[in-house]
Order: structure tokens, then C-alpha cells, then sequence
């Protein structure tokens, strides 16, 4: 079976990625042995943030982070912080600091195991992670997608990793699972390669997608119900009168079209 | 909290947080206190308040059941509301009255406002004041439902003269509502006359007001007392005599009469000697001997007639012990007592009486029943029928039902049935019903004043039977 596709093919299948730097393939499609691997933890971290509303001085913001912890396959914990109820200047709040400090708790947490976290630039905490944990940082970008559908038929069904560029890298996980974009700090593509075998190893995929992270999303995300009741709580307990965010559009055209 | 949420057709929605908690079959009261007026609603469903997220969240609450949940920095009063928005209800009402300026109406066309009204749950006996009734005899037929300790007190004056139906399954406690009542009304010196298939109605410890009627032992007719078209009606149709025979049996019952020696053994014996068709006196001969092996007819006349036990000063409890009795002989006991009972009261020699009906139908034809319902208000016959089978009454009796009290169905058929038939509206009718507890009854009609009611009966002791007879009974008793 020929299990590796050449990178150059597959510019020419994509020229429209391959122009805009999408698809900016620096080598082989290695296809991912997912018998192989040690057992090792695995962690995921998400947090997530809702603008309740502003008044005359501040942004008021639910905030709400999830970590979880999966070892030996069945023992999972989930550690779920708040929701906080912020007052901000700025709309997006401490949502930024409360995700970093996250990923470094859990960072400290676990040994030897690959962490997870949600589609977040690694350089930016590449100098404060404390290299004796010896963990694996992967970044999932699940959003990523490609202008030109036909890419999932050219690649192939079976687990594989592919390099962009710049420690970048996409992988399908599972047979026939959707394909995620990765970032891992300084590993080649053999690195790349072994870390994801054990996190197939040691994590269940839904649809490819890995599952602690998965639940770290899940028990992260705020619900429309909990903003809510955060509205009412600063309401019936502050005394704090908010608006919610104006949203030009939707005064303009509607709440059909806006 | 209780606040009105909405209106959709006949049904008002009011929104329930906790830690308010009201259940199906209770009562609210929607204020507008300024303008001195307000609705009176009853809870006839309830359903979760829809909320957005409301999915995710259950989803999310079912995986933590899974795996090991730790919440640290949470923030109680944003949980507490979220608790509370999540927990909330919506509580499916129906108008029962409305109050305006301190008078109660059945019905209304005012819709309370939503900004000004306030809502609150009322206990049975505030409706019963504010409606304003007076018991004249008061009697507690049970507890709510919702309000234990809570009795339910009704007028049984209002039992008087009206037809009235206990309807439930098998075990249901039908017959136990019927022997409170029955004994309710005993007591209050009222005359009962029980159809009694099973011979439950006799009580534990003796009592003259308790009389229970064994045919053939201390319940016997006169033959003397039975007119021809009653004898022949019985000969037609429970032992099926041609018409030919009927002609002769006719002719000699005639013969006899105008020569003033008519009586069951002379019938017989005539019979047996007429010059008349062999197959005709055979067929003749043989019913009559299946009469004479019932034991209730004689020539002799008793010392007591079935109806004299009736005339007593203090309240009775006739019942007719029907048990061990072929279908047959059943059919002829019940038509012989029913015929002197309504001869008795047609006459006006017979106070009135409270009749319970046990699956009315086994015994007697439909039209026989709506022929009774048509004419007893002025036999002076109050009447109870207590089945299980909501179909085999008829629907005219239903329309002209007083008051009703339905135990547990779950079956669709029945319900829809009864919901085609009674007065209150399929949903309640569905809502109360298909969810009630075993010995808890819906009670609506004369006996509520129109307000339905889920009622617990209290249980009673002073019968004999009525218990469900088990083959493991010790197997039972271990658990």
C-alpha cells in the first residue's frame, strides 16, 4: 500500500490553497500508527466568555474554564472554575491571562503526557512553560477548513500527519474522521507523528476530534440560561443596571436580517 | 414564585420558580387587586419552561454523571439563579370561577393583566368560601390530594335524588368509596339498598342497620306477590319460553286466578294435567322445576318481605348477597327485588332509597337502567353505578349524571371515552386520571359544585369483604 502521498501532488490538486499559503505542504503525508504508543496522561483546557452587557464605565463579563484529565483510558476529572463575574474595561476582559494560566496549571499538573488546548498560539506561551513536565502541547485548531471541498478526497482516509509550515501540521486522527489542524512547539514531523500515535493511543476520538478536549469544551462553554441568571444576579445582588451590547445591524435590519 | 405567564385558547400558563411547587389538580388565584377581581384556575399540566441552552445543559448534566465533576470558584448566586431558571415550570391552567367584586361566577370573559396581576396558590377551602356553600349535612369523602390532612368535605344532601358514578379498574378502590358512602348515608338515617356481587357489603361486627340477604335463606318472594306479566316477563326472558308455551302458561294462570287457587304449586300441577301439546307442557314443566330449585319462590308468605326490612326508623343497609348465584338466577333476583322495591316506591309506601348498582349491566339491559334514570326523581330512587368498564354505561346515563368520581385509568380508549361523555375537558380529564395513585379519585360534579377534585378515599374497615383473595399471600407477606 503506498501510505505516503507527495506533497507537491497535492499543491497541484489545491492550487487555489496552495496560492493563498493555506496549503503551504513542507513534506510528506505520514500516515499515523495509532497501535504504537505508551500510555500516557492526557489533559485538555478550554475556557470560554460571554459579554453580559456594559453600562456607563465597564464591559461585564462571565468567564468559565474546564480541565480535564483523562489517564488509564476510563478515569476522567474534569475541574470546572466559576463562571466569574468580571467587570472590564475592554470586552474581552481577562479571558486571555485566565486560558494561559490554565494551560500552565495543567501544564504543572501531569508529566510526560500531551495537553491540549484550543486553537491558541503556542509562542505565546512557549517561554513561560516550565520544560521539566516534559508535555506535549498540542494546539487543535477545529475550525480550519479548506476554500476547495475536494481536499478531503484527496487526502487519505486512513490516520495520517501532514507539515505545514512553522510547526504546523494537519492530521486525521481517525479512519474517516474529520481532518484538524495541529501546532505542536519544535517537533519535526517524526516528532509530530509519535505524539499523536499516543494521543490516539490514549484518548477516545469522536469524529476525529479528541475527546478530553472535547469535554473541556463542553463543561467550559457558558449556556444562554447561565448569562442569564449572571444578568439577574447582578441585578437582584449588585444593583448593577446593564445593556447589552448595541448591535447596529440588528437595530438597522432587524432581527431577520441584521 | 408564581407569575402568569401566558394564554393559549381556553389553557392559562403561569410561570412557577422554585421553590414554589404546586401539582396537577391544584388551585390558583390570579388577583387584580385593585379593581377587586379575580380568576380562579386549576392546574390541569405541567411542562419545564423552555429555555435556551436548556438541551445542552441536560446533556452536560448526564456526562457529569459519567465521570468525576469538580467545581471550584463557582458563584452561588448565579447558580441559584440558574437553578432557578432551569427548575422553573410552566403550570397549565384552566378557569374553574371567576371572583368579581366579591361575587363568584362559573365563567368570565376578563383576561387579568400580566403586569398588574399576582398570582398565589389557594388551598380548597378558601374556593369552597369563596363560592360561598353551606354544607347542610357535611360529610369528608377523603383528603386532597395535594393538601394531606386536608379533608374534603361535601354536602350528602346532595346525594339526594341524584344519579351519581364511581368508575375505576380493578383494585382501584371503587367499591371502598362505595361502602364510605353507603355508610356515611346509613348514618345520617337514609335507606340503602345494595346489588351486591360479591357479598362485600356486609359489615364485620353485627349491626341492625346492616342487612345482608342470602336468596333462598332469609330473602325469599311470595308467589303470591309476583303479577302475571313479572312471571311471564321472567319465563320470556331469562329461561327463554316460546311464545306458544307463554299462551298456555297465560291461559291457565287466568284459569286459576278466577278460581282463587292460584298459586305456584297449583300452577305446576295444572300444567301437568292440562290437555295441551306434550312438547309444550314439557317445556312448561321444566322451567317451572328451574325456578322452584332457586329457592326464592314460594307459596308461603314470610314473615318479613324483602321491603319491610326497609321500614325501620334509623338508616339501613340492605344488601342483596349475590355471590354463588348462577347468571340466571342472579338476573331473576335482582328483577324480582327491583320490581317490589319500585312497586314500593311508586306506591309511595316506601321512603326513598339509595340504590347501589355493582357493574350495572351484568344484570339487567341498558334500557331497563335509563328507564330507571328517566323516572327517579319521582320513584324517589337515588342512584350510584360502580364499574369498571366506562363503556358499559350507557351515554345517556352519563349525560344525566349528578356527580362522578373516576379512580385511575390508563388506558387511552377509556379515556377518551369518558372525556366524549363527562363534562370536564379531555386534557384535565387525561391529566387527572392517567396520573392518580391507587384509592385517589377525581371527584367533580353536584357533590364538588362543578370544582373537580382529586380525592384520597379513606380507607375502611367495617366491611367484610372486598379484599383481593391471593394464592401467594405469604410470599406477599415476606416483603
Amino acid at each position: 500500500m503506498n501510505t505516503e502521498t507527495n506533497a507537491g501532488l497535492l499543491s497541484k490538486e489545491l492550487p487555489r490553497e496552495a496560492e493563498k499559503g493555506i496549503l503551504d505542504l513542507a513534506g510528506n503525508i505520514v500516515p499515523i500508527n495509532s497501535d504504537s504508543g505508551e500510555e500516557v496522561p492526557i489533559a485538555a483546557v478550554d475556557s470560554s466568555f460571554v459579554v453580559l452587557g456594559q453600562d456607563n464605565e465597564n464591559f461585564y463579563i462571565l468567564l468559565r474554564s474546564a480541565l480535564v484529565f483523562r489517564k488509564n483510558q476510563n478515569n476522567i476529572r474534569v475541574v470546572r472554575s466559576g463562571p466569574f463575574l468580571l467587570s472590564s474595561e475592554s470586552s474581552e476582559g481577562h479571558f486571555h491571562e485566565m486560558e494561559i494560566d490554565n494551560i500552565l496549571r495543567v501544564n504543572e499538573t501531569i508529566s510526560n503526557g500531551i495537553v491540549l488546548v484550543d486553537g491558541l498560539d503556542l509562542k505565546e506561551i512557549e517561554s513561560k512553560l516550565k520544560s521539566y513536565h516534559k508535555n506535549f502541547l498540542i494546539s487543535v485548531d477545529k475550525v480550519f477548513q479548506f476554500e476547495n471541498m475536494r481536499v478531503f478526497s484527496v487526502f487519505p482516509k486512513y490516520p495520517f500527519v501532514v507539515n505545514l509550515k512553522d510547526n504546523t501540521f494537519l492530521a486525521r486522527l481517525s479512519p474517516n474522521g474529520f481532518i484538524v489542524k495541529l501546532s505542536l512547539l519544535n517537533s519535526s514531523i517524526t516528532e509530530a507523528c509519535k505524539v499523536l500515535s499516543m494521543l490516539i493511543r490514549n484518548d477516545e476520538l469522536s469524529f476525529g476530534y479528541p475527546l478530553t478536549l472535547k469535554l473541556a469544551h463542553i463543561f467550559a462553554k457558558i449556556l444562554p440560561y447561565e448569562a442569564s441568571s449572571a444578568r439577574l444576579s447582578l441585578y437582584m445582588k449588585e444593583k448593577v443596571s446593564i445593556t447589552r451590547k448595541l448591535d447596529g445591524r440588528k437595530l438597522l435590519l432587524g432581527s431577520l436580517w441584521g | 414564585m408564581l407569575a402568569l405567564f401566558g394564554k393559549t385558547g381556553q389553557y392559562f400558563e403561569i410561570l412557577e420558580t422554585p421553590p414554589d411547587e404546586v401539582n396537577i389538580g391544584d388551585f390558583l388565584e390570579i388577583s387584580e387587586v385593585q379593581l377587586n377581581r379575580s380568576l380562579i384556575l386549576q392546574v390541569v399540566d405541567v411542562a419545564y419552561l423552555s429555555i435556551p441552552g436548556e438541551l445542552e445543559e441536560i446533556m452536560r448534566l448526564a456526562k457529569a454523571q459519567e465521570i468525576i465533576v469538580e467545581n471550584e470558584g463557582h458563584n452561588t448566586s448565579i447558580e441559584q439563579f440558574g437553578d432557578e431558571i432551569i427548575s422553573s415550570k410552566i403550570l397549565k391552567c384552566k378557569v374553574r370561577g371567576a371572583l368579581l367584586n366579591g361575587h363568584f361566577y362559573r365563567s368570565t370573559l376578563w383576561v387579568p393583566s400580566r403586569y398588574k396581576t399576582t398570582v398565589k396558590k389557594i388551598s380548597t377551602n378558601e374556593i369552597k368560601s369563596v363560592m360561598g356553600n353551606e354544607n347542610k349535612i357535611p360529610f369528608s369523602i377523603g383528603e386532597l390530594l395535594s393538601e394531606p390532612g386536608g379533608n374534603v368535605v361535601v354536602d350528602l344532601t346532595k346525594l339526594d335524588g341524584s344519579l351519581n358514578i364511581i368508575l375505576g379498574r380493578k383494585g382501584a378502590g371503587k367499591s371502598m368509596l362505595a361502602k364510605t358512602l353507603v355508610k356515611a348515608l346509613v348514618n345520617n338515617g337514609a335507606k340503602c339498598f345494595v346489588i351486591d356481587i360479591n357479598n362485600e357489603y356486609s359489615v364485620s361486627h353485627s349491626s341492625r342497620n346492616f342487612v345482608s340477604l342470602v336468596p333462598g335463606k332469609n330473602l325469599k318472594f311470595s308467589f303470591h306477590s309476583i303479577s302475571k306479566p313479572v312471571f311471564i316477563s321472567i319465563l320470556q326472558n331469562l329461561f327463554n319460553l316460546p311464545q306458544s308455551s307463554i299462551m298456555e302458561i297465560s291461559r291457565i294462570w287466568d284459569r286459576l286466578k278466577e278460581s282463587g287457587h292460584l298459586s305456584f304449586k297449583s300452577l305446576k300441577k295444572e300444567i301437568a294435567f292440562a290437555q295441551i301439546n306434550d312438547y309444550i307442557r314439557d317445556a312448561l314443566i321444566r322451567r317451572l322445576e328451574l325456578l322452584e330449585s332457586s329457592g326464592i319462590i314460594t307459596d308461603d308468605l314470610p314473615e318479613k318481605t324483602f321491603i319491610d326490612e326497609f321500614r325501620s326508623s334509623e338508616g339501613r343497609c340492605v344488601s342483596l348477597m349475590l355471590r354463588g348465584q348462577s347468571s340466571i338466577f342472579r338476573k331473576l333476583i335482582i328483577q324480582l327485588s327491583m320490581n317490589q322495591l319500585l312497586e314500593s316506591l311508586e306506591s309511595g309506601s316506601l321512603e326513598p332509597i339509595f340504590l347501589f348498582a355493582e357493574e350495572a349491566h351484568l344484570y339487567q339491559d341498558m334500557s331497563f337502567w335509563e328507564d330507571l334514570v328517566t323516572r327517579m326523581r319521582h320513584l324517589g330512587l337515588s342512584l350510584f353505578f360502580i364499574t369498571n368498564e366506562p363503556e358499559s354505561l350507557s351515554k345517556f346515563i352519563y349525560r344525566q349524571s349528578d356527580s362522578i368520581f373516576i379512580f385511575n385509568y390508563i388506558n387511552d380508549n377509556d379515556i377518551a371515552f369518558l372525556s366524549k361523555v363527562t363534562d370536564l375537558d379531555s386534557d384535565s380529564l387525561t391529566a387527572f386520571i392517567s396520573n392518580l395513585p391507587e384509592r385517589c379519585c377525581l371527584a367533580t360534579g353536584k357533590i364538588t359544585n362543578n370544582i373537580p377534585l382529586l380525592v384520597k378515599t379513606e380507607p375502611l374497615n367495617d366491611f367484610k369483604g372486598g379484599f383481593t383473595r391471593l394464592f401467594f399471600k405469604k410470599e406477599y407477606l415476606k416483603f
